[in-house]
Parts: structure tokens; sequence; C-alpha cells
């Protein structure tokens, strides 16, 4: 279990600073224009991750071996990371509403 | 113990070309298994099929007489060497053997020239010694079975030896199958050899095979 959650942060480092400034936007817009923006911000989050699973998938490709060798399919690594990047923009969104 | 595996029945085709015809292969711990053919033949796409990676018509993959239809993942029963450089070159070389489970010390006897390397980054490493660092863990990691897709690729004929020795040694726990153009080091390892010539497979019975199957003049 320990390996696998060392797995899944270092996979997530190959695209946290993109996916954590995409969040920290959308909080800051949260935070300004309130809920009459929420779903706007929400398909925001939703299709720049599209674009980053995209270029990961592409760039990145060969990598998926080395999780896959260790024990870690290429879905079980993006379902790990997308369920710990989407945590941390609703919390961020959370924060940002009590902020306001 | 003694493992069995069993791969039967595969088909592959590309826009209408028919790649793969009714593949069956069998692998069992303590063997080493050569899979021979000319370029473009389906070898690494066999490989893949084993594998989980790529999907095909048909297949049945059978670990002991048990089938598993999706492998993806599941490093107990196969690992899987391609014939590029998988690491990812910001891990060093000490987290990469922590996270195989294996021990830096025993791959620094067999390979000395990676003594006080371990907390270099894989993208300081030569082309050939991340090949030679990929090949030891997936011929020493935990699992029943092994795939070895252009091992021998990059590395120098003394390294070459060493990775024979290693093979043999560890073929007891584990079985693999190799894929290599240089087939005189798979002929002087392997148990069996298997050619592959459009698309059907064959197992050979003598040298002569290599031959009259259109592989290599001997």
């Amino acid at each position: 279990m320990t390996r696998t959650i060392r797995l899944i942060v270092t996979f997530y480092n190959t695209f946290i600073i993109p996916s954590v400034l995409i969040s920290l936007l959308s909080a800051g817009i949260f935070m300004k224009s309130g809920w009459p923006f929420f779903v706007v911000i929400f398909w925001f989050k939703l299709i720049s991750m599209a674009f980053i699973i995209t270029f990961i998938n592409s760039y990145r490709k060969k990598e998926f071996f080395y999780y896959q060798n260790l024990g870690l399919s290429k879905l079980a690594l993006w379902t790990g990371t997308l369920v710990v990047d989407f945590v941390l923009f609703m919390a961020l969104l959370i924060i940002a509403y009590q902020l306001r | 113990m003694k493992h069995l595996l069993e791969i039967d029945g595969v088909n592959l085709n590309f826009s209408g070309r028919v790649i793969l015809s009714d593949i069956y292969l069998k692998s069992e711990t303590g063997k080493i298994v050569g899979l021979l053919g000319r370029n473009g033949q389906g070898k690494s796409c066999l490989m893949k099929i084993i594998s989980g990676i790529l999907n095909s018509e048909s297949r049945s993959i059978r670990f002991d007489g048990k089938t598993v239809f999706d492998l993806a993942g599941r490093s107990d029963l196969i690992l899987y060497l391609p014939q590029f450089n998988f690491i990812p070159s910001f891990l060093t070389l000490k987290r990469v053997f922590k996270d195989f489970c294996l021990n830096i010390s025993e791959f620094e006897t067999h390979f000395p020239e990676f003594i006080e390397k371990s907390n270099l980054k894989i993208s300081e490493f030569s082309g050939g010694e991340r090949r030679m660092v990929e090949l030891y863990l997936i011929i020493k990691a935990e699992s029943q079975f092994a795939l070895l897709d252009e091992p021998f690729t990059h590395i120098s004929p003394l390294q070459i030896e060493r990775i024979k020795k290693l093979l043999i040694t560890e073929k007891e726990n584990k079985g693999f199958i190799i894929s290599d153009h240089m087939f005189r080091h798979i002929t002087n390892i392997a148990d069996s050899i298997y050619i592959l010539n459009d698309g059907k497979l064959h197992l050979t019975e003598s040298s002569e095979d290599i031959e009259t199957l259109g592989y290599a003049r001997i």
C-alpha cells in the first residue's frame, strides 16, 4: 500500500504544477464571482485536465511501463491521481468560498 | 514452485493484413524460450498481447491452466521489458531499487561499475547503463514470468555475457521469453526456440530450422 501511494505521488508530480495552478486560478475566480460561475469553473477544470491527460499519455507514454511493471495499470494510475487532484480542487474551492 | 504460461489462439490483423494467426506458445519456470523472426513479423506485438498492453481479435492466456482476462498491472504474473528505456528519468537509482523491492548492494556486486552511483538520477546514466538497470530489474523482480524484447541491444559484449549468466541463474525462479536479433546469444541460452514467419509461430527442432524458416544463415 505504501508503495502504491508513493508511485501515485510520483506520477502526480509529473503534472502537479499545471494542475495546481489551474485549481488555484479556479478558486480565485470562485472567490470573486461565487456560485453563478461554479459550472463554468467546473468545466474549465475538467477541460484543462483532459488536455493534461492527453499530453501525459502522448509524451510520457513510455513511463507507463514502469508503473505497469510495479503492478499499477494505466487506468489505476490515472484513477488514483485524478481522485487526489479532484479532492485538492474541491478543498481549494471550499477554502475560497469561506474566505469570501 | 513451477508455473506454466500458455498463450493460445492469438489472432491479430492490422488493416486487413494478418500479423499473427492462431499462435500457440508455452513457457514454464526453469526454461528460457527464444522468440525469433524477421523485422515486422509481429514479435513485439505478440509480447505486448501477452503482457496485456495490446488487444487482439482473439487470445487465451493461461497461468497454471487458469485463464487470465486482464493482465494490465499484474506484475505478480508477468513483467515486460519493452524495446525502449522506460524508467522515469527524474528518479534516482536507489529509489528505483526501492520501488522494485530489490537489494542494490547485490546489483553492485554483479555490476561493480554502478558502485557509488545509487544517488544519481536515471537521466545521468548512459543509454546502455539504463538498459542494464532495466534488464536487471525485470530479471530479478518477483514475478512468475518475464518478457524481454531486445534485451541485448545497446549492451556491450562483456555485459551481455554477465546478463546471460544472470538469466541462467534466475530461470530457476521464473520463465523467460526473449526476443532479440542477436540470435546467437538466444540460441546459446534458450531451452526452446520459436520462429515467427508469415503470421505463424513454428517451434524449431534443430538449428537448421532457423535457416529453413528464412530467419538467418547458420
